[in-house]
């Protein structure tokens, strides 16, 4: 007779999760609120007999383990944990702890920071489906579950889908004519070729990595002057997209491209990182004290989260209460960026307190004392020591560093290094999010026991071996995604997927996605014919409503006279820290404080009112009527068969003919009874009162597509 | 895991982002169903973050109106006389008081500056207040005074923050929002955490922001006159046009559209639209207090007695969180020089409004379940700076609430003999944002967020209720 036997409880999946969210705020690494000195997150010190004999963890034996019956107890004294906390476990939870410990409590590294292996690639029963191997891992799970993938997309879907996930832009209508045949796969491959070497493709992408670098082209804070050297590293992550720079020299150019390359104009530039985070200007006496201290931990917080994907950050104050970080850990880090410090120069004449005039910022060789020390709760008055420069210890090839010089480009190789766990889970995490809208680990900014588990752990492992042994290459991982069958099914929509899986992990479908505020904006040039797409430079500024304004305290906002830049791609707007542009702040744009690992996409009624009352959506429309207009002679039949490409790169259906030629008609019916506003027009001269009319419906016509739902998502 | 009542807040994706484990069950939202959108059964899948949600215990306010006074009002010339001050006018501050940091001065090289205003007690409660505020004392024994306030972030911009965030850095949730995210919005017509400002804070705007969490829950600004919240009424080019029609047809196309699709978040965003179509009418009439007797106007006042009433109408109307700036910029409290005059004359430009505003909560049966909240970021010194000044001072200083279940006629705690620190009962902005929270039925502890592995609170790690000034 044979038993099955229950799987073995994994730790690092079901309990490390587990005691970190009940136990480890009191039984974890921080030493200093740590209780009865009690650590549950080792192994050695949960199994080991405490003063009074008891011994928390008895592998093998739940009923010896004092960790158990504390979890079990009625005696509120007794009781873990205690009752204030209100982190009771449920009965279940319990219960998987006690089979834990009956297997022998068996511990494990974090899998984040275990050595990365390339995993065999699964087998699967429907090999049909099957297009490259990132399909095997997908569709393992899915088979395990039950479900079946959807039926590939139809061309325009998937065009149109592929189109803003590359370059952020809809395709166009000679593309939507060319590409017609979902199965045409020379003709996808072209696009996509075609697509990843564009300018416009380096445009989006960079945006993805200015939203993970706190990126801004103003200080923030109480004084928020203009920074006129932010746009250069901008540029430069533009040019290194579009290139296809390898993702390792990549990160190596922006930690110490200055170091690595001495004299050299582009690196210096990508170095730049280091300097477009807020920049702490604030009037009184205590001001220079704090700057620095402001400035190293700024870049310590953002390369770690941008390149690690760990939230040091927590561990500025105290020793990090989940994740295996010290703060000798975290100052160490500050130690290596304290070599350097951005040399302030203030752009024009003038000076004193409240000074608002720009700021050119280089990164420089520290003179003088370059010793960073340790602080208690993170307080520039209370130092508790130096620290060394160092690196995280826990990690391969951590530790101190050897020599004090070079320290950043000793930063920059080790976090390039094939033997580092994390930076390249962390970057193919990225770019799988910035397609399907979550990462195979969510929280893209914690790899950590707090964040979250991958849904498919060897798919990450597989896709970060294989961007090393690339060479780094991010065309190369990008073409593996997006020519998967995993990329191309249609969108994720009802039935069994939808009850088993709501929040779409195991992918039996494309998660629908919103467009991101600069995807919209750019979106809606593009199908008004209006979109310039100059590309680099200086930050445009976009006339901005007085209310806007009303809140900021440095008014210095002066918009940029020439309307055709008004016109260039969202990339290029200026990223003013102290305000959001009204659009991107509606749309949820990052905000610019610290690294943000995702956009959210909210549904509130001020998206709403915006696209259908501001000036801004109503000259788009005008402007996408008028263009209508003209490449239709004023025909709406012909204008209708136009307009579904332009906007949803798909056909018109003869049900939405009717619809729209019944609008139009109505509308046009209306505005004759009562005219329109002039202004409601696009012809240069004054139309007569008939033409005014159906100029004034069409407008109205163009304005309601603007605000459909297939518009502002991509299935 | 099992069910995730917090779940029900977020959108989708945030929800991903923030919350690991499994799903629960969820209802859907109550202004899906009053729209009649619901063509599918409730999916997991929960959708709309302003769905109204109930508190962890039963609360005893239902709004706050928050009158936060940019730039630091002055203890000792308020509510918090000291005799023993102005009998060392003159004075250098004893050695006890020669660590304190702050931002201009330095207390060694300071004198004690007695205050020049005269105070008396006032009602039956005997609360002291001095003589630039005569409306308010007639209403002394409706406030609950906290004279030992205190944090130890001594600039204004970072005080701002730590006042509406509970957090010195930028990037954390306002106290609106964390009420919103808490409770969600219980109308469905107006936003649920307003604000309401006439001068460029500091900080900027985002101290009444979202921070990490979803933007759903930042404040929205109104203002007076015929724009109170952006883009609520069609540009004017469009005079004439059928919005109705407008979006009748867009609808369609949406409705549709999601048809085939099964995705809450698409019938969220068709619910959203009637949201923002009823939100056209009324908030314009909601802040018109035009259509208020000239009697309330005039017990009103002007300035930021308007805002006052219009705060008033709001609560009427169910908003939850109103904030009302008073003063911005350098045009403030800020009384780095002629400290008297300085405070004088915001005292005048505050005291008719927050009086008329209690007196018309009671007087409406408003007050029972409003809580008024009075505070600046910080204090200042009872020492000079200059001549006649004051520098900030955040280790004590004086703050009154009113109504929400607050004990009226109370005056909480003190400072030492000079007013320079709380030294009884001290109260730090975490408890005072604690305090508020549970008068909304919130435990500040439980009233979490999870944001790049930690969970976040308004009251960080910090914060206790403070029981003694509720009634």
């Amino acid at each position: 007779m044979t038993v099955a036997l229950p799987a073995a409880v994994d730790y690092d999946r079901e309990i490390a999760p587990l005691l970190s969210e009940h136990c480890l705020n009191c039984h974890g690494p921080d030493e200093k609120q740590r209780k009865g000195k009690l650590r549950l997150d080792q192994r050695e010190s949960a199994t080991h007999a405490a003063k009074s004999g008891e011994i928390a963890i008895v592998p093998g034996h739940p009923e010896k383990s004092v960790l158990v019956s504390r979890l079990l107890t009625q005696d509120a004294d007794e009781k873990m944990p205690p009752a204030k906390e209100h982190k009771d476990l449920t009965a279940a939870q319990v219960r998987l702890l006690e089979t834990w410990i009956k297997e022998g409590a068996p511990y494990a590294d974090h899998w984040s920071f275990s050595k990365l292996q390339r995993p065999a690639p699964p087998t699967v029963q429907d090999t049909h489906w099957v297009r490259n191997p990132v399909d095997l891992f997908i569709l393992q799970k899915l088979e395990q579950n039950g479900l079946k993938p959807v039926p590939a997309a139809n061309a325009s879907t998937l065009l149109r889908r592929m189109s803003f996930g590359t370059t952020g832009l809809p395709p166009t209508p000679e593309e939507i004519t060319a590409f017609s045949n979902p199965s045409d796969d020379a003709g996808y491959r072209q696009l996509l070729d075609a697509k990843l070497s564009s300018t416009q493709y380096g445009e989006h992408w960079a945006r993805h990595w200015m939203d993970v670098v706190r990126y801004g082209d103003s200080a923030g804070y109480e004084l928020d002057y203009l920074f006129t050297h932010s746009w250069r590293y901008r540029d430069w992550l533009i040019r290194s997209f579009a290139k296809n720079k390898p993702m390792d020299q990549f990160i190596r150019e922006q930690v110490a491209g200055d170091q690595l390359h001495p004299g050299d104009a582009e690196a210096a530039d990508a170095v730049l990182l280091l300097t477009v985070g807020p920049w702490r200007f604030e009037g009184g006496i205590q001001r220079s004290k704090n700057r620095d201290n402001y400035w190293l931990t700024d870049v310590a917080d953002t390369t770690s989260a941008a390149f690690l994907g760990v939230t040091m950050a927590c561990t500025r104050c105290h020793d990090h209460k989940f994740d295996p970080w010290t703060q000798a850990d975290y100052y160490g880090l500050q130690a290596i960026f304290s070599e350097s410090n951005p040399k302030e120069e203030r752009v024009g004449k003038g000076g004193g307190p409240g000074d608002a005039r720009p700021s050119f910022m280089t990164i420089v060789a520290r003179t003088g004392d370059d010793t960073v020390q340790i602080l208690r709760r993170g307080e520039v008055d209370l130092p508790i020591g130096p620290a060394k420069p160092s690196l995280p210890a826990i990690l391969p090839e951590g530790g101190p560093l050897a020599s004090r010089q070079a320290r950043r480009s000793t930063l920059a190789s080790w976090l390039t290094s094939p033997r580092n766990p994390l930076t390249a889970r962390v970057m193919v995490n990225r770019v799988w999010q910035w397609h399907f809208g979550q990462g195979l680990v969510r929280t893209a900014n914690d790899f950590g026991v707090r964040g979250d588990t991958p849904s498919h752990p060897e798919l990450l492992d597989w896709l970060a071996a294989e961007l090393v042994e690339s060479g780094w290459n991010l065309g190369h991982l990008q073409r593996l995604i997006l020519d998967s069958a995993t990329y191309r099914q249609g969108s994720a929509g009802a039935g069994l997927a939808a009850e088993r899986d709501p929040t779409h992990r195991l992918l039996a479908g494309f998660p629908r996605q919103r467009l991101q505020a600069e995807q919209l904006r750019d979106a809606m040039l593009q199908a008004s014919g209006t979109l310039n797409l100059k590309s680099f430079g200086s930050p445009v500024v976009p006339p901005v409503e007085p209310w806007a304004l009303a809140a900021l305290r440095n008014k210095n906002w002066s918009p940029t006279k020439d309307a055709a830049e008004l016109n260039r791609r969202s990339v290029y707007l200026v990223v003013r820290r102290s305000i959001k542009l009204p659009f991107f702040d509606v749309f949820n744009g990052p905000d610019t404080i610290s690294s943000c690992s995702g956009r959210d996409t909210t549904v509130v009624p001020a998206q709403a009112l915006t696209m259908l009352n501001s000036q801004d959506t109503l000259i788009q429309a005008k402007l996408l009527a008028s263009r209508l207009w003209s490449e239709s002679k004023g025909q709406p039949s012909a204008a209708i068969l136009k307009a579904w490409p332009l906007l949803f790169a798909r056909p018109v259906t003869r049900e939405e003919i009717n619809e729209a030629t019944t609008f139009i008609a109505a509308r046009e019916q209306a505005w004759l009874k009562s005219a329109p506003a002039a202004a409601l027009s696009w012809s240069p001269v004054k139309a007569d009162p008939a033409t005014h009319a159906r100029e004034a419906a069409w407008i109205e016509w163009c304005l309601a597509l603007l605000n459909t739902n297939e518009f502002l998502y991509v299935d | 895991m099992s069910t995730e009542p917090r779940s029900s807040l977020l959108g989708r994706r945030d929800w991903l982002r923030h919350v690991g484990g499994g799903l629960g069950s969820l209802a859907l939202t109550s202004l899906l169903s009053r729209d009649g959108w619901l063509h599918a059964a409730p999916t997991p899948a929960a959708v709309n973050p302003l769905a109204p949600r109930a508190p962890h215990f039963p609360a005893k306010a239902k709004a706050v109106i928050y009158l936060f006074m940019h730039g630091g009002p002055s203890q000792v010339d308020t509510f918090d006389p000291k005799p023993a001050l102005n009998k060392a006018d003159g004075q250098v501050a004893p050695e006890s008081f020669h660590q304190l940091k702050l931002q201009f001065t330095d207390v060694r090289k300071q004198k004690l500056m007695g205050s020049a205003q005269t105070f008396r007690r006032c009602g039956q409660s005997g609360i002291e207040m001095c003589d630039s505020l005569p409306k308010l004392q007639t209403v002394a024994d409706e406030l609950c005074v906290i004279r030992s306030m205190q944090h130890d972030v001594f600039n204004h911009t970072p005080a701002i923050w730590m006042a509406n965030t509970g957090a010195s850095l930028p990037g954390r949730a306002s106290l609106g929002a964390w009420l919103t995210y808490g409770l969600g919005n219980s109308v469905d017509n107006l936003p649920a955490f307003v604000v309401m400002h006439s001068k460029p804070l500091k900080p900027g705007p985002g101290v009444w922001g979202n921070g990490f969490l979803p933007a759903a829950y930042q404040g929205t600004t109104i203002s007076a006159g015929a724009t109170p919240i952006p883009y609520l009424k069609a540009p004017a080019d469009l005079k004439g046009g059928d919005q109705r029609a407008v979006l009748d047809y867009a609808q369609t196309m949406n409705r549709r559209h999601a048809a085939s699709r099964a995705d809450t978040e698409l019938d969220a965003r068709i619910a959203s639209y009637e949201l923002a179509f009823r939100m056209q009418t009324a908030a314009p009439d909601a802040v018109d207090i035009g259509r208020e007797s000239e009697a309330t106007r005039t017990l009103y006042g002007k300035g930021f007695g308007e805002q006052c009433l219009v705060a008033r109408r709001l609560v009427e109307r169910g908003v939850r969180c109103i904030q009302i700036y008073h003063g911005g910029d350098s045009d403030d409290w800020d009384t780095h020089g002629d400290n008297h005059n300085g405070q004088t004359r915001r005292m005048r430009e505050i005291d008719q409004g927050c009086t008329a505003l209690i007196q018309d909560l009671r007087q409406r049966g408003l007050l029972e379940d409003t809580l008024v909240v009075w505070s600046g970021e910080f204090g200042r010194t009872p020492t000079t700076e200059g001549k006649n000044g004051r520098d900030h001072s955040p280790y004590g200083y004086s703050m009154w609430m009113a109504g929400g279940g607050t004990k009226a006629g109370l005056t909480y705690g003190a400072t030492d003999e000079f007013g320079f620190r709380a030294v009884d009962k001290p109260v730090h902005i975490h408890d005072l944002n604690a305090t508020m929270l549970h008068q909304f039925g919130l435990d500040h502890e439980r009233l979490t967020w999870r944001h790049e592995g930690r969970d976040f609170r308004l009251t960080d790690v910090f914060g206790k209720v403070v029981k003694d000034v509720l009634a």
